[in-house]
């Protein structure tokens, strides 16, 4: 029997037949500090939710055995034609928003650990009705939206989220800080940044394999070639590595390959998708930021306050947590500059003594220069000023 | 009366000033070019004499005039009149010169009273032609220390490319614009 204790429970979750991003990115979710009454089932055993999606081939045994196992299904859908009828299932719809999938797994943990006091008795289909959530910087999942379409300021919140994620801000005094650091090694972007360096050292091409495929660097071209699909090379890109990594220089001329990418770049884009708004292990939060070179944002990918950021790290020798309070902004974005432009060498932190630290141009420009200037980019960016 | 409100465009001759102001400027940009004939006569046919002037006009109608500086060295005497109460610098250089690192510490150090007091960004242009240095090249001719200068690859006919070099100048200026 299941202990009525909600306190201490948290529902034990299955992904079931989701694309790979997909899972990943729900993965991602569920054992992020969003998600508190949920995790990541480790075995068979004690499974209190599935996650699945009815828009593709299902096991539909899943519903069936529903009732008898006492569980609750998390159905993600977009086609309203064929939605099975299940007084277990509550309903998603697509794009996935993390309020409502946060709504739809509270609810099914507190019908899961109240089932014993509570009969179920409802037996429609429940559909979690569309919640306005403040923190609109939340709104949106990583994915299962339509990246093409939307030009809204949601869907410019979604592309900002995609590469800073979703972490609360910090109080380095306070907080536990776990959930903003990330082992370098244990991601892809350490072993190629590495790999790369050593092949410019050396003027040789370099072949960096990996699990899920290889990437060859070419020296000559500077450029990053490789075989490996969209979302393939997104898991690459995010998630913690399965298995080693392993480098060899290949003074041959480099595999014949779908895909190229100017190495800077694509160095670049992968540290800010590993980073997602967080920081190699054991960066410094309180002792400055020294930037010796500004990145070629005419190229790189640029994000929702990257330019503010380094407009500020180029005239001030300041902390990454000065960096976001002085901007009011939420540090995740500092954090994941910061993981890139660290990785390429253009800035670091550094214990400066108060000498140094005083010789930096800190003059405030006049209140009606600043109206000016938001209006000249409010103008530029064709937005009302 | 409206404030006179001013971005300054400068760099050597065919570095893309003309072009640039004309990618963003609101209303056609006046050029007072004429058929070039001293040593400029090789790089372009017809060159800046005294300057190129396009303008942003904002809703309210308030005007920010975009000038751009005479490229050759021997109108350096306008460049100070013409900086005169801007609000920063956008400084653009050939890529494809062979001088062009030479061109840009010579701007630099032309322009420095002006970038002291106010900001400067650095855009190459046409290093999809014949890229003569690479952008760690420019680079390392920067001062160390504060300010670091932002510089980019730029195609001066890209409106984004010379949005993103305004958009730059006015965040280094202040960090906490809002829009």
């Amino acid at each position: 029997m299941l202990k009525p204790n909600k306190q201490k429970n948290k529902a034990n979750i299955v992904l079931s037949n989701l694309d790979a991003l997909t899972e990943n990115t729900l993965a991602y979710f569920i054992n992020s500090n969003l998600c508190q009454n949920a995790k990541l089932a480790l075995s068979n055993k004690n499974i209190h939710i599935y996650i699945i999606d009815l828009d593709k081939q299902y096991d539909a045994e899943i519903l069936n055995n529903a009732e008898a196992q006492q569980q609750y299904i998390i159905g993600i859908y977009i086609n309203e034609a064929h939605l099975p009828k299940n007084s277990r299932l509550i309903l998603v719809k697509k794009p996935l928003n993390v309020t409502e999938l946060k709504d739809a797994i509270d609810s099914a943990h507190s019908k899961t650990f109240k089932t014993v006091e509570q009969p179920i008795v409802d037996t429609r289909p429940k559909i979690v009705t569309k919640i306005k959530h403040k923190d609109q910087a939340h709104r949106n999942l990583y994915n299962a939206i339509d990246d093409e379409n939307a030009e809204d300021d949601g869907h410019l919140q979604y592309k900002s989220q995609r590469y800073v994620g979703n972490n609360k801000d910090i109080n380095p005094e306070k907080d536990d800080l776990k959930h903003i650091y990330f082992k370098t090694d244990k991601y892809f972007y350490f072993h190629l940044i590495k790999a790369v360096k050593s092949a410019i050292i050396n003027k040789t091409n370099t072949v960096i394999k990996s699990s899920l495929g290889s990437i060859a660097y070419d020296f000559h071209k500077n450029s990053l070639n490789y075989n490996i699909g969209e979302n393939r090379l997104k898991l690459l890109q995010t998630t913690p590595l399965i298995s080693p990594v392993s480098v060899r220089f290949n003074k041959s001329t480099s595999q014949q390959s779908e895909y190229s990418a100017n190495a800077t770049n694509f160095i670049w884009e992968t540290c800010i998708k590993t980073s997602k708004g967080r920081l190699p292990e054991s960066t410094n939060l309180t002792k400055p930021v020294v930037m010796s070179l500004w990145p070629n944002f005419s190229q790189l990918k640029v994000f929702r306050h990257a330019i503010p950021i380094a407009a500020v790290w180029s005239r001030q020798r300041i902390s990454l947590i000065e960096t976001a309070d002085l901007l009011n902004i939420p540090q995740r974005y500092v954090f994941s500059l910061y993981t890139a432009m660290n990785t390429l060498d253009y800035a670091k932190i550094k214990d400066l003594n108060e000498l140094v630290k005083n010789n930096t141009r800190t003059e405030k420009p006049s209140a009606n220069s600043s109206k000016l200037f938001g209006r000249i980019l409010g103008h530029i960016f064709k937005r009302k000023s | 009366m409206k404030a006179n409100h001013k971005i300054i465009f400068s760099g050597p001759v065919g570095a893309g000033k003309t072009t640039a102001i004309t990618s963003i400027s609101d209303i056609p940009t006046v050029r007072t070019e004429e058929s070039a004939s001293d040593e400029t006569k090789d790089l372009k046919d017809s060159t800046t004499v005294a300057l190129d002037y396009g303008a942003i006009i904002l809703q309210d109608s308030t005007r920010i005039h975009l000038y751009g500086t005479p490229g050759q060295k021997r109108f350096d005497f306008m460049w100070e009149i013409l900086t005169n109460g801007g609000i920063g610098l956008l400084l653009l250089i050939d890529g494809s010169d062979v001088k062009a690192i030479d061109n840009l510490k010579f701007f630099l150090s032309s322009f420095k009273n002006f970038i002291n007091k106010t900001s400067v960004v650095v855009g190459i242009t046409k290093q999809e032609i014949n890229k003569q240095y690479n952008l760690e090249d420019y680079q390392k001719v920067l001062n160390e220390g504060l300010p670091v200068i932002p510089i980019y690859e730029v195609d001066a006919r890209s409106k984004k490319d010379i949005s993103l070099m305004v958009e730059t100048l006015l965040y280094t200026l202040d960090p906490k614009i809002s829009i």
